[in-house]
């Protein structure tokens, strides 16, 4: 695994990325509240993907979230990051923000994806189903709620108290300022109509322990999504890459070995 | 040494078990615990209150903005403020303010203000507050990681609507304007006074120090907690090479003052407790939204608005801890004079906000003590200042120029 950065256009923010592993490239995009650095998930898939791991723009490292003002930019953001590291096509996994911008990217581009999973994906609003508020949670304890049990923030945000609070104050409430840039007040990013323009193989995930989106999205995302499959884990919630590393990354991995 | 009246307009009818049965006072607080008929009542108990202040003698009458708060009756100051106008008439009007980033186009308050300048004869205050968590991104949904630069961009504008004869175009990222040209245009030249109302964000120091702007620190833990941003204030001031005027600063304190010590403890106290223990009783997560404060500010360890409040603060504190702990000026007039003086030279504020009206206290013990306020502790302290020019305060029509509003008759059948 190394740490790399990549500036995708002149006078333009460098992109922070972790990349790493042998196989098929395998673009991972993040949940709202960032990447916790080469995460167990990610190493378990690169070992059967090349994975490439970025920071959104504005989360962690990654500066620039002035110059991206809807999930069109992020599309162009990324097909830019695709076209720096010569990647013609990609399977991607997409969680949760990063789920949303996948589909974006799917919908826009569907030359450049290989295969997609969606994991706890946000962007559908229901007033039926809703959701829990990730943006109006105590501020000290702003990702408890991601989880299904809310305790193992403690060991997997706060590194059982070896994470600085402070800095880790300072980086969820930027993550989190980021996320909500294009998700506040409702998360409705109108992904919904253009859903049908994806046609890369799509495998829907969502989470039994998910507050912040339901478990009750899927079948709608599924119902917009032609040929899509999906999946419900249990004991998971919105940090289903945190709590249920394994499953996770066997899902994508498999997800993505099945033939065409 | 300036003295201005200011009413948050809290719902008195909250009740005892508020703590326990709700969240939250803010955003998402029971509609059904707010009476409209008990409202009518309280509405004008409170602008008689801003009145009878004014006829005593006080420099200014204030009025702000908030939205889904059961302890701020004022989603609209300027419709409060429009009614002062008309029933005062040489106090300043303080609105302090409309919350500019909330406006859309922000011309609106350009408009609104100048009328107000207009109607009152030039006796507004123009504060231009971001607004609080709870108001801007909860209750009217604001994105906030956007906020502060809808704010800045609105505020040039509103500047620039007010002082640019010409129509012009404004291509701005949050306003496409076409047409901009506000009628009327303010009295006051080159524009209303502007104060800057602000809780604790590091940004304000600068904007208000560059531009010669009031800063106006709206706090509800008292004077004894605000050395630290007061004196960032200054000492920003001080940094840029500015010369010093207490007069570009303001505090904002809540008094109690009675014929005694003894009265304003047993008479007084239960309204700021009510104050403290239900109005100030806010879910944190309402109080600080991600990206509402700048990180510069969060490391500079300065905590939110409200957010160090609602998780201490004052609540289960006695009379004389409060006191001491500065959360309230309070006592027989001797005893508030000195603190008011040890509050204004500490902080070195030639404006202060007095909070006479406190939480529940009904309207005739709050003229009692806005009168011994009036009476008895202004004009000792008056002096306070002397030799600095105050160009922070309104600059009226004079007097044969200001028109005189038609008494209020009973009939008028001829």
């Amino acid at each position: 695994m190394e740490q790399l950065t990549i500036t995708l256009r002149p006078g333009s923010a460098p992109v922070h990325f972790f990349r790493g592993g042998a196989g098929e490239p395998v673009l991972y995009l993040h949940h709202l509240a960032g990447l916790q650095g080469w995460e167990p998930a990610i190493a378990e898939l690169a070992t059967r993907f090349e994975v490439f791991a970025p920071y959104h723009p504005g989360w962690g490292p990654s500066q620039g979230l002035e110059e991206v003002e809807s999930g069109l930019d992020l599309v162009l953001h990324y097909t830019d990051f695709l076209d720096g590291l010569g990647l013609d096509t990609v399977h991607i996994v997409g969680h949760s923000i990063g789920a949303w911008i996948a589909a974006e990217l799917a919908a826009i581009r569907p030359d450049r994806v290989r295969r997609l999973a969606l994991f706890t994906p946000i962007g559908i609003w229901d007033d039926d189903i809703k959701g829990e508020d990730p943006f109006a949670q105590n501020p000290l304890r702003a990702t408890e709620v991601l989880f299904a049990d809310p305790a193992r923030r403690e060991n997997l945000i706060l590194r059982d108290g070896t994470a600085d609070p402070l800095e880790n104050y300072v980086q969820e409430m930027k993550d989190l300022k980021a996320a909500a840039k294009f998700l506040w007040p409702i998360p409705d990013t109108g992904v919904i109509k253009r859903l049908p323009r994806i046609t890369a193989p799509t495998i829907l995930v969502g989470a039994a322990g998910d507050r912040i989106v339901p478990p009750a999205y899927i079948p709608i995302w599924k119902s917009h999504i032609r040929g899509s499959e999906a999946k419900t884990v249990l004991d998971a919630g919105h940090l289903i890459n945190l709590e249920q590393p394994s499953r996770f990354a066997t899902i994508a991995g498999s997800w993505f070995l099945r033939p065409n | 040494m300036k003295f201005h009246w200011f009413n948050l307009m809290p719902y008195p009818y909250l009740p005892d078990d508020f703590r326990q049965k709700h969240r939250s006072v803010w955003v998402d607080v029971d509609s059904r615990l707010y009476d409209p008929v008990k409202g009518h009542r309280i509405y004008h108990d409170y602008l008689d209150l801003l009145e009878f202040a004014a006829e005593l003698g006080f420099d200014g009458i204030g009025v702000n903005e908030h939205h889904a708060n059961a302890y701020g009756l004022m989603p609209s100051p300027a419709l409060m403020a429009a009614t002062l106008a008309r029933r005062t008439r040489d106090v300043s009007i303080v609105l302090l303010g409309m919350s500019i980033a909330l406006y859309n186009p922000p011309t609106r308050v350009a408009e609104e203000m100048a009328m107000l300048d207009v109607i009152s004869g030039g006796r507004l205050i123009a504060g231009f507050p971001v607004g609080t968590s709870m108001d801007t991104n909860y209750a009217f949904g604001a994105n906030p990681a956007t906020l502060r630069e809808r704010y800045q961009e609105n505020h040039d504008l509103i500047i620039r609507a007010w002082t640019d004869p010409n129509v012009f175009a404004w291509n701005g990222r949050f306003n496409k304007l076409r047409y901009v040209n506000i009628w009327p245009r303010p009295i006051q030249k080159p524009h209303p006074p502007i104060w800057i109302p602000g809780g604790g964000s590091i940004e304000t120091w600068d904007f208000c120090a560059e531009r010669g702007y009031n800063y106006s620190y709206l706090s509800f833990s008292g004077f004894k907690r605000a050395a630290q941003l007061m004196n960032g204030f200054h000492e920003r001031v001080e940094a840029l090479g500015l010369p010093f005027n207490p007069y570009q600063a303001s505090f904002a304190q809540q008094i109690i003052v009675a014929e005694t010590d003894a009265e304003a403890e047993e008479s007084y106290f239960q309204h700021a407790k009510y104050f403290f223990e239900r109005c100030l009783h806010i879910y944190p997560g309402f109080a600080d939204a991600p990206g509402y404060r700048t990180e510069a500010t969060i490391r500079a360890g300065l905590k939110a608005q409200v957010a160090g409040v609602s998780s201490g603060g004052a609540v289960g504190k006695s009379y004389r801890q409060c006191v001491d702990e500065g959360f309230l000026v309070a006592g027989n007039p001797d005893q508030v004079t000195e603190q008011m003086e040890h509050l204004i030279t500490s902080l070195r504020v030639g404006h202060v906000f007095c909070l006479l009206h406190i939480g529940d206290m009904p309207r005739e013990k709050c003229e009692k003590s806005t009168r011994l306020f009036a009476e008895k502790v202004i004009p000792r302290l008056r002096h306070l200042w002397q030799g600095y020019e105050d160009h922070w305060s309104p600059k009226p029509l004079p007097a044969h120029l200001m028109a005189e509003p038609r008494p209020i008759r009973q009939h008028v059948n001829a």
